[in-house]
């Protein structure tokens, strides 16, 4: 597995670096700069297990407040560099949950999880008029997840964090504002799977962490004179 | 941000422009995988409809499939400086496929023939904001992602000679994040075809049976996660 991290790393550096080649060689296309914030639900892709607790609490306990399957505020920033039809960026993103608690009887649990994530995208754009596009792309994922779960009577903490390797796919579309900055409104979906990640408390569980899930984001960009 | 908004207005001097849209279309694997608790714990389904299917020999079984829905609605558009858009719709939906047939199940050492009924039906409120870019001159491409209000109703019904019969129903709202891509080929200066893929997530908390009289208490989550695909007209008030 270390193998992939590591290949999924180096494509991305790879990557990274020919566009920078590219740009110097030919400097036909335009780089980018964007900032991107939105929304996800169920980052680490919880709602399983959090379904699972729900039930399990609905059917044994007389008072329960279930646990709500999370949204959460997705940051992010990227760097793109597109020529012609084409699209090639590199982002990272943040997302984490804020609260995630329940409740049946006397017992209660708390989740904390994030994700970390450094999608590399190779695309197509479809340029309509100057500044507005409309694209899709796809490509692959270094994610960083981390999940902790804390639970009063029956006592126990469990802490599970990752590297993950993945893939996601993208679609979009971008209007001008100004003549150098945009507006953009993109889809991401991302899937990878953890291979059993060992507790961190315990050193004894396993258990996979699935990133699977889907960002809407808008985004403010803003094009580097060449 | 207000910044941001309020840029446009300096650029373009455009006047906004509405558009009203019907729509129709079906919705694939409507509800997802149907789980309830009582699957898991008397049929031993740990997911729903996917694991109900069994066959054995002797027994008259028939496959039970997911749902297919059909769904139909209205959608309001505003379209501000030719790129931006604001959409508000209303649609409901209903299961018109699949989601009943024969299996088998164990009752204690027994194993007896079982028929299953599941139907799932609601409406959803979508809000979405996103990017208009026209493509030539008859062309509309619209791209939009935001929340949506959700109500569902989940039913499902198990029978058996054992004598055994389930009933369950859960109802309930969520509020799916939504995305929505939508061409519009326009026949003339106000009208156009349209059609649209969107895609919505979400899933409720588990709800609690309201069917009562059966002797049982089922428990199930409603699923609003999955794509719809749509055929529609639009109506634009001021040519485009």
């Amino acid at each position: 597995m270390k193998t992939v991290h590591h290949t999924i790393i180096i494509t991305i550096a790879l990557l990274l670096f020919i566009f920078i080649e590219h740009e110097h060689a030919f400097a036909i296309g335009e780089f980018s700069i964007g900032l991107n914030a939105g929304l996800t639900q169920d980052p680490n892709h919880l709602e399983p297990a959090i379904t699972q607790w729900n039930t399990q609490a609905k059917t044994t306990a007389s008072d329960v407040d279930q646990i709500s399957i999370p949204y959460s505020f997705v940051w992010g920033i990227n760097v793109r560099y597109q020529f012609n039809y084409f699209l090639f960026r590199i982002g990272a993103h943040f997302t984490s949950p804020y609260s995630v608690r329940g409740e049946a009887d006397s017992t209660r649990i708390k989740i904390s999880t994030y994700q970390f994530g450094l999608p590399a995208t190779v695309g197509l754009i479809m340029p309509l008029k100057q500044r507005a596009y409309f694209f899709l792309g796809a490509g692959l994922t270094y994610n960083y997840a981390y999940l902790e779960i804390k639970q009063t009577n029956p006592d126990f903490k469990v802490r599970y964090a990752d590297s993950i390797p993945g893939f996601h796919y993208i679609m979009g579309a971008e209007a001008p504002l100004t003549s150098k900055i945009t507006l953009s409104v993109e889809w991401m979906h991302q899937e990878g799977r953890s291979i059993p990640i060992k507790d961190e408390v315990s050193g004894t569980d396993k258990r996979t962490i699935s990133v699977k899930g889907d960002f809407l984001l808008f985004g403010v960009n803003y094009y580097i004179g060449m | 941000m207000a910044a941001i908004a309020l840029a446009p207005i300096a650029v373009y001097a455009s006047p906004f422009n509405q558009a009203i849209s019907f729509y129709a279309g079906y919705i694939p694997s409507l509800g997802d995988n149907l789980y309830s608790y009582e699957q898991e714990n008397t049929f031993g389904s740990t997911n729903g409809v996917d694991g109900i299917n069994k066959s054995l020999s002797g027994f008259n079984t028939s496959q039970i499939h997911r749902l297919i829905g059909a769904t139909a609605g209205i959608n309001l558009k505003i379209v501000m400086y030719d790129f931006f858009a604001l959409r508000i719709g209303a649609n409901y939906f209903k299961n018109v496929w699949g989601g009943k047939g024969k299996t088998v199940y164990d009752d204690g050492g027994t194993t007896r023939l079982l028929e299953c009924t599941y139907r799932y039906d609601g409406f959803d409120i979508p809000v979405t904001f996103g990017i208009v870019i026209p493509f030539y001159k008859d062309m509309k491409i619209t791209f939009s992602c935001g929340i949506a209000y959700a109500w569902g109703r989940y039913r499902n019904k198990f029978e058996s000679d054992a004598p055994l019969l389930y009933r369950g129903e859960f109802k309930g709202h969520d509020y799916p994040l939504v995305l929505n891509v939508e061409g519009e080929y326009f026949m003339d200066e106000k009208v156009a075809l349209a059609t649209s893929l969107s895609y919505y997530r979400g899933t409720t908390t588990v709800i609690k049976d309201s069917k009562q009289g059966d002797g049982n208490t089922d428990y199930a989550p409603l699923d609003f996660t999955g794509y719809r695909f749509l055929l529609g007209i639009s109506y634009y008030f001021k040519p485009i």
